[in-house]
């Protein structure tokens, strides 16, 4: 492992990788990644495999769009290939006609950014999603410029373009103290030795927090546990997510057949990672699912697995320089790392590389929380 | 939700005497087995054991699986057929599919005798179909009545690749060779001697390489290897075979133990990931007991007596106690000692001081 560089990056996720590899390809080559386990032990690894742009502030279809125009040309950037990238859309149910006017106006600020999405009634969302029930259901917000992409090729190829130009991943380095000095970062200590530098960014996901005060930053970014069923595969249909407000719930097939499904939880515990799967999510998750879909009934359940959303005070992301500590930018999804990759790895680098960014970096800046500029996002789960 | 005092599941050797044991000491058991017929792999040995008489040596696989069958039908016992355990959560509570329902129910002790299964090894076109496990056929064939092919190709000499040959022989198959990568034959003598009586050539240090066909296989290249077992250049060579049987070792059927956490170690010597037990045959996560192939790869005969050592065991700890219950365990721990003594005992022993929790090695000693 190097002594010495002039970025060091914590966690080996969607947003450690892409940042990695956004710097890399910017000419900053003298980078090194740190991952306590695995490239993607957490979040990413984990996730539903899918992106968005149907959001009801600026701040995050602005973020989807950057991201998404990112995708559609990693793979080849990179030379890693295929991504399994599937445009296959969301669609954003709604079962009260008070909250399909909600709708209605994301969908409005969505067209005047550029997202090409619109309402559906009933009838329609049944058309482009022939197994969902139509119970109860009055229409829907509809995309295609969103779908799926394979998470784990992503953060391959991330860390294939990052290491072609240079950069080190270090695997199983645990960081155990980050040292400052007059108020600027001078080197990070791990379980494998210790790495002088000037710039430190923490993509730590879900263990955010514990970074953080390693320097004395207080990150507001809490381990929530998520579950995820998968069913066994049947003919894939290039159908919608079925993302749904009511019921907390999304369900999506991915390409090799499988539908994977989760939902929000009312009751779990906060502030702890915790990757125990639990039998009432399968029960929850099961009847929510076959609600919606009714054909679920004769499906069976091959898989359930757990990981951790980082539960941030307005669920958007956090990216950016930390006022405090000179050197040390933060860089947490606050689960969307996956989807919001492309420009999470975009835009820390372009603040690193003292170039102009693609976005206004004030928008997501840890800042927002003090100053009282949270972004008020209606289309979160 | 349901309950009941002991869950054993699997309804193998180890299964079937543990759920015994457990419900003559006095306690209220509920047996899970994903097959409709109990017995686990003994139904599909139609062959005799060897061994002393009171592992049932002389008697057929097939036969010793009745015995054990008439030994739970005690008021006591609760069979569940059929049955697929699904999880063991955090909480205790274990899910299972009963005939494709689900439902759930805790336990006070869990026996985990799951088995184990077969082990793939790697080699080119090794998902060709064609290729088996040994074991399988062996089901297919005894259980079943279905021939996998005409002419085969057996990987590995242990005991089951040997005696499969053998039962493929009996039922009209062409055996073109049995090939073993190590430099002496695995298994006992007997069965080899059975095979060389045939004219059926057993190959050491020789391994496969590659299965040949496109849709299905149609030939298999196979090739000396050095005692590192490196494919030696220029001795390959390709049998005319249609199928390819593989009796390359067993593992643990393990997921259940990773799914409650108990603490595991990869011990060769027993089959792969097994968990750490103490001498009742309790892992790290009390009231958890492992038995039989998934504690560590051997014969049904040691399976038989672990699973009477976890069903007294248990029983003991949940208050059933009785001079018959300790006297059962002591017999079966010591039988079971005789079993593992001599020369053909000495990797299991040796794997089984490296299964053993700290707390018992410290008692050994």
């Amino acid at each position: 492992m190097k002594t010495k560089a002039e970025v060091v990056i914590i966690g080996g996720g969607a947003a450690g990788t892409s940042i990695a590899y956004n710097l890399a390809k910017r000419g900053i080559t003298d980078v090194v990644l740190l991952e306590e386990k695995y490239v993607p032990f957490g979040g990413t690894g984990r996730c539903a495999a899918q992106f968005r742009l149907q959001f009801g502030s600026v701040e995050n279809c602005k973020l989807g769009l950057l991201s998404v125009s990112q995708f559609d040309t990693l793979g080849e950037e990179t030379g890693y290939g295929d991504l399994e990238i599937i445009k296959h859309g969301y669609i954003l149910t709604s079962y009260e006609q008070e909250s399909l006017e909600i709708q209605r106006k994301n969908v409005e600020l969505q067209k005047s950014l550029g997202i090409d999405s619109y309402i559906l009634d009933a009838k329609q969302s049944k058309e482009v999603v022939p197994y969902l029930s139509t119970e109860g259901l009055v229409g829907g917000s509809y995309c295609t410029g969103e779908g799926h992409i394979n998470p784990m090729k992503m953060v391959y190829a991330y860390k294939k373009g990052a290491t072609d130009r240079g950069v080190e991943f270090n695997d199983y380095t645990k960081v155990i103290g980050i040292d400052v000095e007059g108020g600027k970062v001078k080197a990070v200590r791990t379980n494998k030795g210790t790495i002088s530098t000037s710039c430190v960014v923490c993509a730590a996901g879900e263990s955010s927090k514990y970074i953080g005060r390693m320097v004395g930053v207080r990150i507001p970014v809490e381990p929530a546990k998520r579950q995820i069923l998968a069913t066994e595969p049947v003919e894939y249909i290039k159908a919608p997510m079925i993302y749904s407000f009511k019921h907390g719930t999304f369900i999506t097939q991915v390409p090799n057949g499988n539908f994977l499904m989760g939902s929000s939880e009312p009751n779990v515990r906060l502030g702890e990672v915790d990757f125990t799967p639990t039998w009432d999510f399968l029960e929850r998750m099961a009847k929510l699912g076959i609600e919606q879909v009714p054909m679920f009934a004769h499906l069976r359940v091959i898989r359930q697995w757990a990981g951790q959303y980082g539960i941030a005070p307005d669920d958007s992301v956090i990216l950016g320089r930390v006022p405090q500590v000179e050197g040390f930018h933060v860089a947490c999804g606050c689960t969307k790392a996956t989807m919001f990759a492309g420009a999470i790895g975009t835009l820390v680098a372009e603040e690193i590389a003292d170039l102009e960014t693609s976005l206004p970096m004030e928008w997501y800046s840890i800042e927002r929380f003090e100053q009282g500029r949270l972004i008020k996002d209606p289309a979160i789960l | 939700m349901n309950f009941t005092e002991v869950a054993v599941i699997g309804g193998g050797p180890a299964g079937l005497s543990a759920a015994r044991s457990a419900a003559e000491a006095g306690a209220n058991v509920t047996i899970f087995d994903r097959n409709s017929r109990l017995g686990g792999q003994l139904i599909k040995q139609t062959h005799r054991f060897f061994g002393s008489e009171k592992e049932y040596a002389g008697e057929r696989g097939i036969r010793i699986a009745g015995i054990l069958e008439e030994g739970v039908t005690a008021e006591r016992i609760t069979i569940k057929r059929n049955t697929t355990v699904l999880g063991i959560y955090e909480d205790g509570v274990i899910t299972f599919s009963e005939n494709g329902r689900y439902d759930k129910i805790t336990a006070e002790k869990v026996i985990i005798a799951t088995g184990a299964s077969e082990k793939q090894i790697l080699f080119e076109n090794n998902d060709l179909p064609g290729v088996y496990g040994a074991g399988a056929v062996q089901t297919l064939m005894n259980l079943y009545g279905v021939l996998p092919g005409s002419r085969v190709l057996m990987v590995g000499a242990g005991n089951i690749g040997l005696i499969v040959s053998y039962q493929l022989l009996q039922a009209g198959v062409h055996v073109e060779a049995v090939i073993e990568a190590s430099y002496k034959i695995g298994g006992y003598l007997v069965h080899a001697s059975k095979l060389r009586r045939y004219g059926v050539p057993i190959l050491t240090r020789t391994s496969i390489k590659a299965a040949v066909g496109e849709e299905e296989v149609e030939g298999a290249i196979i090739s000396n290897v050095d005692k590192d077992f490196n494919f030696i250049e220029g001795t390959e060579r390709q049998l005319d075979v249609d199928t390819i049987l593989l009796a390359t070792g067993l593992s643990p059927l393990n997921e259940l133990i990773v799914n409650v956490g108990c603490k595991q170690r990869y011990i060769p010597e027993l089959g792969g990931m097994t968990a750490l037990r103490d001498e009742s045959l309790e892992t790290t996560v009390p009231g958890v007991y492992v038995a039989g192939d998934v504690a560590s790869i051997e014969e049904a005969s040691s399976a038989i007596l672990e699973g009477i050592i976890a069903g007294t065991s248990a029983a003991i700890e949940m208050g059933f106690i009785s001079e018959k219950a300790h006297r059962d365990r002591e017999e079966a721990i010591l039988r079971l000692n005789a079993l593992r003594a001599g020369e053909t005992g000495r990797k299991i022993r040796e794997g089984m001081k490296k299964a053993l929790t700290e707390r018992e090695k410290s008692n050994v000693v």
